[in-house]
């Protein structure tokens, strides 16, 4: 069922209902009003009648005493002889009543009668023959001669006409003067004067006797015979006798009944006008409905027109109010259906339904957003919000596409951090993700310059930057014009990375490598242009880091297109291209050399020396630090049993260990092996572990540590000061010397904080009972200030730089340092 | 008090008591007809006796009793009946007995008037005798005029111009006559026969009023060009107007008697009484029968009027004329009932 016909048939019946029952009142109560107006109208027009009836009866009765009152009636009654009534007075007697009947026309007749009944004078108003004279036997005459009362009033027909009359009658009873005694003796019946009173005036008003259209009365006499009726024809017809007994017995009360009349249901009220003569008002019931019915009718085409009207407005309301806003919202919810999740929903309405419109809005909305999130997701990397590989393959393909319909060049540049596995193995993926980061931030901060500096350039040809995974950043050049563009950006990315990045008190060195492709020189598909670019960023790597290199250039260097900083590495240790350079540490109380540390060096022969910083991280993360550790610590072993055979030294060697060493070498042995292969001294031998390293390593290799220190072998903490080791730490580790980094000793003598750093470091060697050495020192007053402060070894430029084997040979011999020393000493 | 003086008195006394006894009768109440007594012989009544005559009119026997009957006969003391009445209003006991005695000039009078109805000779004096007939204006009606009928069905243009005498016996007698029956009869069908015909006239009836007989009469005026008229009463007007004609109708009609009577309630009776021996002695009756144009029945004073008074034939209609004339007989009380009756339903 539809809503229409759903809220139609709950509303429709709630207004109709009310209104039936209202309707169904206001017909019973117009039904009641209309009989009880219908029956009061005919009370009151019955009672009336009844009124002027008895009126008239009064009137009549009153001036039959009058008439019977005037000298010459009583005249007349006394006289006996008759000659002299009928001469003498007859004639005036008669123009007397003849003045009486003119001045009452509702008096047909004035008589004179006898006591015996004779008709000794009679008067009429119209020429009616005389039937009788002697009424002595007439029934009228019987009554009244028994009548003793004063006035005898009665109805009834004369004889001369067929009229229904009211006579009235009195005795006239006298006292003749002239031979009775006033006082004594008796009024003798001298004679009846009779008025006979026309009910015409009934019949007047019987035909103006109306109620409503039909409500009418009528009078009959006792036996039911109609004598005044509206209708002529209904004159001398007889009323049921039912009907008339009903009548009769209502005639004294002013209540109306309801009977059958002529066929038809009416109230029936009834009034006892005189012996003889009742009058009776009929109230066709049938009229009393029809008002009623007509209200009826009324109410009837009113509860339709209501229905209709509800109909109509309720579907127009309807369709306003509610059947349009859902249509619109179920248009909008198959455009959700279909995908478009912003769909226009056009709604102003406040209600639950624009409520509903709104917040079906907003969870499109929020869908779009979600939508717009996981779109972003799936295209984007979660780290730097970048575009993702994905995202990167498909613009690059769109790119393509473009720069093909218009003949136009374009570049991609494959970058690659240099460090990154460094960082992210010595500082921590957390660190490595905020380098990834940052890195993406100066990278896309650049790309928005390019822009701004080529605003001559179209919108559409900035370029874009992805991150392919991992440290592998592409950039995507639209519109290039030659290599030299790309070249310009690749140069200006060069430079930004290796800008430091700061984190926190870290600070990073990075840089990056990039390999470059052309479209379309180098390739016309995007799997080729990225796979391309990625092999140039490896020439670029093997380049030395921290360049660029076009794919097309690389190729003629194809066959170290294979051969990376690792490989490189691994050669160099089987091509003997590591050294060990070696610097003295120096007692600072007697400037005597005490010990040397051999320095790592790869002297490559493409790129000339590769410092360790580059390399070593390379080495550990690919696990080439195992042979080359052990390699630096038999080459160390063997040059300094070398330079003791030689006599010249009595020194230790120190060599630096890496925390992967100690984790996956059994160091302890290797150490033994050199030893005993060198046929040093346990002392002679000192490992040197950086303070972070250390932190790091699990709690059985301190256990190695400690056996080798039990053997003699000295563990030295390299780098003291920039971990968070704590003194329990200290304490409990089996170290034997602190190692202070040079970037204290550096600015010990201008910045107090160092100084006091510094201060404490020796202090807390002294106070564990360890020794201690100062790197970096590089003038004699920083070498002075720490041997007054109880510092144990110097190591710095100030004594030598790290020098190789042959060249430190030199150094030794010549002793000069121990010269040099000596006079700064005593200075 | 001296004797002298006490006789002075007693003579005053006696003088008041004479004086006031002849100014007593000074005047006299007497009812008549209009126009039916000559005031010169009332002028020379009062000359002779120094009683005043004071007349009071009726205009129909009618009337008279209606008049009588309201005042039970009193305030009267002279008044003229008809001969049919007499007996009857003596019956009721308002006359006074008449006889030569109170009467002296009695003896003028011709025996057969005085005996002509019940009851007449012993309390009227006659006065005069008429007949009764048709007066009518000769330049008015375009026929000449014979019968009753001419008045009783009267032609369309003369409608509203007729008149009748209210008189229940005159007015029912003609009609009874025009339909040729009896003047004095009670047969019913005859009656109302005569009703019938009395009410077909009665909406060209101007009135029933007897006309006056003056200068200013509705005959003289032309208002009526027809009427039932009292005989004698035509020359009165024919003193106005020569186209006054009078007819006796052939159908007949009524002789009458008028009576002079005394009431019995009257305080004068002997003034009354001396009035109407005045009247018949024979040199008034006389003069009084040429003023009113009437028959005397006095025959001292018959003898003394002029020959063409004698011989005119409206006052004294020979044998001929008065073949079909009759007096009013005495009718039983029912009839005379039934004529009250009509006459009341064609007069009022």
């Amino acid at each position: 069922m539809r809503l229409h016909t759903k809220v139609l048939l709950v509303v429709v019946p709630l207004a109709v209902i009310p209104l039936l029952i209202l309707g169904g009142f206001a017909y019973d109560q117009q039904r009641t009003t209309a009989v009880e107006r219908s029956s009061s109208q005919m009370t009151a027009l019955m009672d009336q009648m009844t009124r002027n009836f008895q009126m008239h009866q009064d009137v009549a009765e009153a001036n039959v005493k009058l008439f019977a009152d005037a000298s010459l009636v009583r005249a007349y009654a006394l006289t006996e002889d008759e000659e002299e009534r009928y001469v003498l007075m007859l004639p005036s007697l008669l123009k007397l009543f003849s003045s009486y009947l003119r001045a009452y026309p509702d008096y047909s007749e004035i008589r004179f009668l006898l006591p015996d009944g004779y008709e000794d004078a009679r008067t009429t108003s119209m020429p009616t023959p005389n039937v009788t004279e002697e009424e002595g036997e007439t029934p009228f005459f019987q009554e009244l001669a028994r009548f003793e009362g004063e006035t005898f009033t009665r109805v009834s027909t004369r004889p001369e006409s067929s009229e229904i009359s009211l006579q009235v009658a009195r005795p006239i009873r006298l006292i003749d003067l002239a031979v009775q005694d006033p006082l004594n003796s008796k009024p003798t019946l001298r004679g009846y004067l009779v008025v006979t009173m026309r009910l015409n005036f009934m019949a007047e008003q019987i035909a103006s006797s109306r109620v409503g259209a039909n409500g009418h009365t009528l009078i009959v006499n006792e036996a039911g015979k109609i004598l005044f009726h509206q209708d002529p024809s209904k004159l001398g017809q007889q009323l049921p006798a039912s009907l008339l007994d009903r009548a009769l017995k209502t005639g004294e009360d002013t209540q109306l009944v309801s009977v059958s009349y002529l066929d038809s249901k009416s109230l029936l009220s009834a009034r006892r006008l005189h012996d003889g003569l009742l009058l009776i008002g009929v109230l066709p019931e049938a009229e009393l409905l029809e008002e009623g019915g007509r209200l009826g009718k009324a109410v009837a085409w009113v509860v339709l027109g209501t229905v209709l009207l509800l109909i109509i407005v309720l579907l127009v309301a309807m369709s306003f109010l509610m059947t349009r806003p859902l249509r619109h919202l179920m248009n909008a919810i198959s455009e959700i259906g279909q995908g478009n999740l912003t769909p226009e929903i056009a709604l102003s309405s406040r209600d639950e339904l624009g409520q509903l419109m709104r917040s079906f809005q907003g969870m499109a909305g929020n869908l779009e957003k979600s939508r717009v999130k996981i779109e972003h997701l799936a295209y984007h990397d979660s780290l730097t919000g970048l575009p993702n590989r994905f995202r990167a393959h498909e613009t690059l393909r769109r790119m393509i596409s473009l720069a093909r319909r218009e003949n136009g060049k374009m570049a991609v540049l494959f970058l690659d951090l240099d460090n990154f596995k460094r960082v992210n193995d010595t500082l921590g993926h957390q660190v490595g993700d905020q380098l990834l980061k940052e890195t993406a931030t100066r990278l896309t901060s650049l790309l928005r310059a390019e822009d701004v500096i080529h605003q001559e350039v179209p919108q559409n040809t900035s370029g874009v930057l992805a991150r392919l995974g991992g440290d592998e950043f592409v950039i995507l050049l639209p519109k290039v014009n030659g290599s030299q563009d790309a070249a310009k950006v690749a140069s200006r990315i060069l430079d930004i990375v290796k800008v430091p990045f700061h984190f926190g008190h870290e600070e990073i060195y990075s840089g990056s490598s990039i390999g470059v492709s052309l479209f379309p020189d180098d390739g016309t598909e995007v799997d080729d242009l990225i796979k391309r670019a990625d092999a140039a960023m490896y020439q670029a790597k093997e380049q030395g880091r921290n360049n660029f290199q076009f794919y097309s250039a690389s190729y003629n260097l194809a066959v170290l297109e294979h051969i990376s900083l690792e490989s490189r590495l691994r050669r160099a240790l089987s091509n003997s291209e590591l050294e060990l350079y070696y610097q003295p540490l120096v007692q600072a109380r007697t400037g005597k050399i005490v010990g040397l540390e051999a320095l790592l060096r790869w002297n490559d022969p493409v790129e000339g020396v590769i410092p360790p910083d580059r390399f070593i991280p390379i080495a550990e993360d690919s696990g080439l630090i195992l042979p080359i550790g052990e390699w630096v610590l038999r080459e160390a072993g063997r040059q300094l049993s070398v330079w003791q055979a030689a006599g010249l030294s009595g020194a230790f060697v120190s060599v630096n260990v890496s925390a992967i060493q100690l984790q996956r070498q059994d160091l302890v042995s290797i150490v033994g092996q050199v030893l005993k292969d060198s046929g040093l001294s346990p002392w002679q031998l000192e490992l040197e572990i950086t303070e972070t390293a250390l932190m790091k390593i699990r709690p059985e290799v301190i256990g190695d540590l400690d056996a080798m220190r039990q053997k003699g072998v000295t563990i030295s903490l390299d780098d003291f000061g920039t971990g968070y080791s704590s003194l329990s730490l200290l304490q409990e580790l089996p170290i034997s010397k602190l190692k202070i980094d040079k970037s204290f000793v550096r600015d010990m003598l201008v910045d107090p904080k160092d100084a006091a750093i510094v201060s404490a470091v020796l202090f807390i060697a002294k106070s564990l009972g360890l020794r201690s050495t100062a790197e970096g020192v590089e003038t004699l007053e920083q070498a002075a200030h720490l041997a007054k402060e109880g510092c144990d070894q110097l190591q710095g430029y100030l004594l030598s730089r790290p020098l190789p084997a042959a060249e430190m040979t030199r150094f030794l011999k010549s002793r000069k340092a121990m010269g040099l020393l000596k006079s700064t000493l005593q200075v | 008090m001296s004797v002298s003086k006490t006789l002075l008195v007693a003579f005053f006394l006696l003088a008041t008591s004479v004086v006031a006894k002849a100014a007593e009768p000074k005047e006299l109440v007497f009812l008549s007809w209009p126009d039916y007594m000559d005031p010169e012989i009332l002028e020379e009544f009062e000359q002779r006796t120094g009683i005043t005559i004071k007349q009071s009119y009726f205009d129909s026997d009618t009337a008279r009793g209606e008049l009588l009957l309201e005042t039970e006969g009193k305030g009267f003391d002279v008044a003229l009946i008809n001969g049919a009445s007499i007996r009857i209003l003596a019956k009721r006991g308002w006359l006074e007995p008449l006889d030569e005695l109170s009467i002296p000039n009695l003896k003028h009078v011709d025996p057969r008037f005085r005996t002509a109805f019940e009851k007449a000779e012993d309390f009227g004096v006659p006065y005069f005798w008429g007949t009764l007939g048709i007066v009518y204006r000769q330049d008015l009606v375009p026929f000449p005029v014979t019968s009753w009928m001419d008045l009783l069905q009267p032609v369309k243009q003369l409608h509203g111009k007729v008149s009748m005498i209210g008189d229940s016996a005159d007015m029912i007698g003609v009609a009874l006559k025009a339909l040729g029956y009896s003047l004095n009869s009670t047969a019913p069908q005859e009656l109302r026969e005569a009703e019938s015909l009395l009410q077909a006239q009665a909406p060209a009836v101007k009135t029933y009023r007897y006309i006056s007989l003056n200068e200013n009469s509705a005959l003289l005026t032309g208002q009526l060009a027809m009427s039932m008229m009292y005989n004698g009463d035509t020359r009165m007007l024919q003193e106005y107007n020569e186209n006054i004609a009078f007819v006796f109708p052939k159908e007949g009609g009524n002789i009458w008697i008028d009576y002079l009577s005394v009431l019995s309630a009257s305080p004068k009776k002997a003034a009354a009484k001396r009035f109407i021996n005045f009247l018949n002695e024979p040199e008034i009756a006389a003069r009084l029968a040429q003023y009113v144009y009437y028959a005397t029945p006095n025959k001292a004073a018959e003898a003394l009027l002029p020959e063409d008074f004698r011989n005119d034939p409206v006052i004294y209609p020979s044998e001929e004329t008065l073949k079909n004339f009759e007096t009013y007989q005495r009718l039983p009380p029912r009839a005379q009932k039934n004529r009250a009756a009509i006459f009341s339903r064609i007069v009022y």
